[in-house]
């Protein structure tokens, strides 16, 4: 099984007012060929930040201060800023963004959107392109799609501007395609379709899935693997059963825990306490050991390791092998 | 959009009434008298009164109103004062000249004025963009009567590349292709003096839409497809930067004409402010209404070209 994206390592640091500070540290991971891999995270949690990364779009005052991105086996941030507009940007990767309201031009029509695409990364005259672009939008569910090119955004609701992203992204046929809460700003009927259409075009068009969401549900539902993050680190990772089925770190649990089922009985949903402390203001240590029930000492000064347990990846001492010789 | 354009003319009926309304009282109520000029030691006072009489300025306020409103919907404006000339015939004669002048700073201020936003915007705080911005800002400030003056002292007397004033090299007495030659070299000067301060706004405008639009959403979305900068920048960013550049458009013909008045007497450009300002002092009243007018009827035909254009230009007003 081959590796399309592989993350080794990334840091990612933004200059504000108040100084420096990491919206997030030593990530890694890899996405397999043709397998959804689901960022799931707080608010804060820097889980779009490393989306952004991975796409070079973070903002101006953040620059990425180490790490490696391979994309296709390519190490992307060695290429110049050209070379990755040409060849791997729409290409090889594309992303689908939240609000489909606000990410389409409203200026220009639809059918030029989704062809300058493909003329910019295929040598194709513009029938090619335009028929490319008519088989694609068909493909994700658009109705009377000769139609729809002809339309500016705003005539299109929510749910098929989102349709119109995705096939955006596809058109070029990428080897990965992020989508950073993609459903977060439709309907929940719509937000179903969105995800149906997705599991089925990863098929079609053999794709891998970045998937960023803070939505558990749909973490379970279309994830191959999973990735926690917390205050910029990846606390643990690990196949979606695995993570489900038996949560290591303490604020995995917790997250699962406050999913909200229906054969729960009961009366108050269960919460984390506390909430995500601002990128200033990041405790020592563990991240997490101010809202940690098992925190202890050691958890308040030193940061935990990355520890193995099954086929997951751990970042908690309560994971750490215990070391028989201390208690003699 | 047929219904919508109809409307809006429709609209422009009774504003243009007002207006004559108001430029005609203003006129009136202005101090001094138009037969001041005629009056010598020589002459007879009851000459005058018959003259006066004669001339209509003795009728009820209302009378010389729909006397006056007549002569202007037949085109015409009334009469001089002295010589008794066609003051629409007058003002046929030098509407073109202004209208050579006037058109040449407008496209020149869109022609600089937007490139230099763009550079501006798309190189944020870098000394280009500082450069541009200081521009911009003595562009705003400086009076046109001094920039002229500057601009005839550097190109036409220090460097002689351009003619200091007029329209056309009267004793050379070019014909075709040479005379027409000889305007644009006239032309340049008064142009660019007149141009300035619109190229300044222009600029100092499209450059903030242009940074605000890069922050769009869809910018981020353009960068994602890969697309080139320049596909960015000009596809995706310009053309709704533009959107309310085009509110600009309309506003400026008025100002512009306007601008023609100081900017003719500088350069002696046989234009309508020309005309204007030798009106004003002689108390050529009949000019100067029937050129209020001509000004105000072209800030409401500004207003209504910008609001079209702008309905062109953005997709979601037109639907």
């Amino acid at each position: 099984m081959n590796t399309i994206l592989e993350v080794k390592d990334l840091s990612v640091q933004f200059r504000t007012e108040e100084g420096s500070f990491h919206a997030i540290e030593h990530v890694s991971f890899s996405v397999q060929e043709q397998k959804t891999l689901a960022i799931v995270g707080e608010s804060g949690s820097g889980k779009s930040v490393t989306s952004l990364a991975i796409m070079q779009l973070i903002a101006e005052n953040g620059n990425i201060t180490g790490g490696e991105i391979f994309i296709d086996g390519q190490d992307i941030l060695k290429l110049s800023r050209k070379q990755v507009q040409h060849s791997i940007l729409g290409k090889k990767i594309s992303m689908i963004f939240q609000e489909p309201m606000t990410a389409l031009n409203p200026v220009i029509r639809i059918g030029e959107q989704i062809t300058e695409s493909i003329l910019e990364h295929q040598q194709v005259s513009k029938q090619e392109a335009r028929k490319i672009a008519l088989d694609t939008l068909k493909q994700v569910g658009i109705p009377s799609p000769e139609q729809r090119m002809k339309q500016y955004p705003h005539q299109l609701s929510g749910g098929m501007r989102q349709r119109v992203m995705i096939a955006m992204g596809l058109v070029t046929k990428p080897k990965i395609m992020i989508a950073d809460e993609p459903t977060t700003a439709l309907d929940v009927t719509i937000e179903a379709q969105i995800l149906n259409l997705l599991e089925e075009l990863k098929r079609t068009y053999k794709t891998s899935i970045l998937f960023v969401t803070h939505d558990l549900n749909i973490v379970a539902d279309i994830a191959d693997d999973v990735l926690v993050m917390y205050c910029g680190e990846v606390i643990e990772k690990g196949p979606v059963v695995d993570i489900f089925e038996h949560p290591r770190h303490p604020y995995t649990k917790g997250l699962l825990a406050t999913m909200p089922s229906l054969d729960q009985d009961e009366k108050v949903l269960p919460t984390i306490k506390g909430s995500v402390p601002n990128i200033s203001k990041r405790p020592q240590g563990c991240h997490f050991h101010p809202r940690c029930e098992h925190a202890t000492d050691q958890c308040r000064t030193t940061k935990p390791q990355t520890y193995q347990v099954g086929l997951q990846t751990v970042q908690c001492f309560l994971y750490a092998p215990k070391k028989e010789s201390s208690n003699a | 959009m047929v219904k919508y354009i109809s409307k809006r003319l429709l609209v422009s009926i009774p504003v243009i009434i007002g207006i004559t309304i108001l430029s005609f009282i203003i006129m009136k109520l202005s101090p001094g008298d138009p037969l001041a000029n005629f009056i010598n030691p020589s002459i007879n006072m009851e000459d005058l009164e018959k003259s006066r009489q004669a001339l209509g300025l003795n009728d009820p306020l209302h009378i010389q109103y729909v006397k006056w409103i007549g002569q202007v919907i037949r085109g015409n404006f009334g009469y001089t004062y002295s010589g008794n000339h066609s003051i629409g015939n007058l003002i046929l004669e030098r509407l073109p000249n202004t209208v050579i002048l006037t058109l040449s700073a407008f496209i020149l201020s869109f022609v600089v004025g937007i490139p230099l936003g763009v550079i501006g915007a798309v190189r944020k705080n870098t000394r280009i963009d500082y450069g541009i911005t200081l521009m911009s800002l003595v562009g705003v400030a400086i009076p046109s009567f001094f920039f002229g003056l500057l601009v005839i002292y550097v190109f036409a007397l220090l460097l002689g590349i351009f003619p200091s004033g007029g329209m056309e090299n009267i004793r050379a007495g070019f014909t075709g292709f040479a005379y027409y030659m000889d305007i644009l070299h006239h032309l340049v000067l008064p142009a660019l003096v007149l141009s300035l301060g619109n190229i300044a706004s222009v600029s100092r405008f499209t450059r903030s839409n242009m940074l605000d639009i890069l922050k769009e959403d869809y910018i981020r979305t353009a960068k994602a497809k890969g697309l080139r900068n320049k596909a960015i920048i000009y596809r995706h960013a310009l053309r709704n930067a533009l959107i309310p550049v085009v509110t600009i458009f309309g506003l400026s013909i008025p100002f512009l004409f306007s601008g023609a008045y100081i900017t003719e007497s500088i350069f002696n450009w046989p234009g309508m402010g020309q005309l204007g300002i030798r009106a004003i002092q002689d108390r050529e009243y009949g000019i100067i209404m029937a050129l209020n007018l001509i000004t105000a009827t072209l800030v409401l035909a500004g207003n209504l070209v910008s609001d079209i254009l702008y309905a062109i230009v953005d997709p979601r007003i037109r639907h």
